[in-house]
């Protein structure tokens, strides 16, 4: 065999190896694009979508702040209250168990604000301060000056997203306090006893507000928190 | 007959230091020009380096073809002596002590001298060039490898004496394409040299980096594969395959396959 004919095998064989790698070059370069078009893709999605959530709790915010202005709606008898006063006290025996200076006030004379402890456990507060945002205490501020509803409503809806259940339960009972029909008081109170395990208490609440409101969103809370789907 | 065209083209490559077959390119023709410059002005020592393989002997002796005053030594001298009864003999056609004869010559008879190959000498050599310079009756030009900066010694030793430092490079891949087709159609192969496209001329580039020896030898051997491929296989000539490339890339090492 002619030398040039050896040396042709051999670039038969460099060529093969040559294709091969290029081939796989070429792969590399694929998957290296993809994997960077689906990560800005995704990083793009998550941009996109973040807003959205933003939007609709806003929104949740927003339409559960005027509720009070329905106050004239509904006209409860005082039975339920008393009840609900009931519950409420036994949550803040609860919730102050082990604190030094629980002062509750236990005017029973059928408004469930005055069953709850005026000043929650020093342990509350102190978290309260650090945990929450500066709009909750700016909000609290503008409450104090306003007792407007609305305030108080978001305030407990944000203590209730923080998992500050017995702060979400106060500030709910705040709201009752000053609109007993108010739909967003008895629902946050409902929830946030539920979270807290006290789930008999949290029916109960809704079944007496039921009774007298007939709400459709107490009504499906209910049958959720019947079947532990809640 | 195509294969005759391949064994043509092939011999238009073979390693010849023939100045008759020097390619006048762009960048070597600057460099004439200059030796042809310098060589009208009393100059003691020209230093000219270069990469071996470069074309430094081929300008060299299109150079020394330009005039009758210009002594060429290709090889190096072994000694002194040597040297001293060369130029003795070749200059003035006597063997007496060489200083006697440049004596007897005006400044304006000054002779230009050039020594290749000078990388190869040592102290004592450089020495007796440096006393022949001093004379100013013989104007050296000393031509030397500088791949491992063979030159910066010789540079050192004569230092103020050296009149100019020529570099001589490689030619570009431009000039490299110009090259190729100058030697081509100097044989009259026309059609060969439309068939050998830049990007033949590129591939090679990329192996020879443009240097001229190592160039004629690869373009030797592609076009002696492509003669044995169309005698043997009746490969299509009209086209340089670039297989045929790798192929002579591969023979001659500079692929590893």
């Amino acid at each position: 065999m002619h030398e040039y004919e050896i040396v042709e095998k051999k670039w038969q064989r460099y060529h093969r190896k040559k294709i091969a790698s290029r081939f796989l070059l070429v792969f590399l370069g694929i998957a290296i694009a993809s994997m960077l078009i689906y990560a800005i893709y995704t990083k793009s999605v998550k941009q996109t979508s973040t807003p959205k959530i933003e939007s609709q709790n806003t929104t949740a915010q927003s339409l559960s702040t005027p509720i009070h202005q329905k106050s004239d709606i509904l006209h409860p008898d005082l039975s339920f209250e008393r009840n609900l006063g009931y519950i409420a006290k036994r949550l803040a025996h609860t919730n102050s168990h082990g604190a030094q200076t629980t002062n509750m006030h236990k005017k029973n004379d059928g408004n469930i604000t005055n069953a709850i402890p005026t000043h929650t456990t020093h342990k509350i507060v102190a978290k309260t301060v650090t945990a929450t945002k500066l709009d909750i205490i700016a909000l609290r501020k503008q409450f104090a000056q306003t007792k407007d509803i609305g305030i108080a409503i978001i305030i407990a809806q944000e203590y209730y997203r923080q998992k500050l259940y017995p702060l979400a339960i106060k500030w709910s009972l705040k709201a009752n306090n000053i609109d007993k029909n108010n739909e967003d008081s008895w629902l946050i109170f409902a929830k946030s006893m539920y979270k807290m395990g006290k789930k008999e208490t949290a029916l109960n609440a809704l079944r007496i507000y039921y009774k007298k409101s007939h709400s459709n969103k107490a009504a499906t809370l209910y049958r959720l928190m019947l079947k532990g789907k809640f | 007959m195509a294969s005759n065209i391949f064994g043509i083209a092939k011999s238009c490559f073979v390693e010849s230091n023939n100045p008759q077959e020097f390619i006048e390119l762009s960048s070597n023709i600057v460099h004439l020009e200059t030796l042809e410059e310098l060589a009208e002005k009393p100059f003691k020592l020209l230093l000219l380096h270069g990469a071996p393989g470069v074309g430094k002997t081929m300008l060299l002796k299109k150079f020394s073809q330009k005039r009758s005053d210009i002594y060429y030594y290709e090889r190096p001298f072994a000694t002194s002596m040597e040297l001293h009864k060369a130029l003795s003999q070749d200059i003035f056609s006597q063997g007496r002590d060489i200083f006697l004869h440049l004596e007897s010559l005006s400044p304006e008879q000054a002779k230009i001298v050039i020594l290749d190959e000078a990388q190869m000498y040592d102290e004592q050599m450089l020495e007796a060039v440096r006393i022949l310079a001093d004379t100013k009756k013989l104007k050296f030009i000393l031509a030397m490898h500088s791949s491992h900066n063979e030159h910066l010694a010789a540079k050192e030793h004569f230092k103020t004496r050296i009149f100019k430092t020529i570099h001589v490079e490689a030619p570009d891949l431009r000039e490299f394409y110009v090259y190729i087709q100058k030697k081509l159609l100097r044989n009259n192969l026309l059609e060969l040299a439309k068939s050998f496209t830049p990007t033949n001329a590129k591939m090679i580039y990329r192996f020879t980096r443009g240097n001229l020896r190592e160039s004629d030898k690869f373009l030797f051997t592609l076009f002696d594969m492509l003669e044995y491929f169309f005698t043997t296989k009746g490969i299509d000539p009209s086209t340089i395959d670039r297989k045929f490339i790798e192929m002579a890339a591969i023979y001659l090492g500079y692929i590893d396959a």
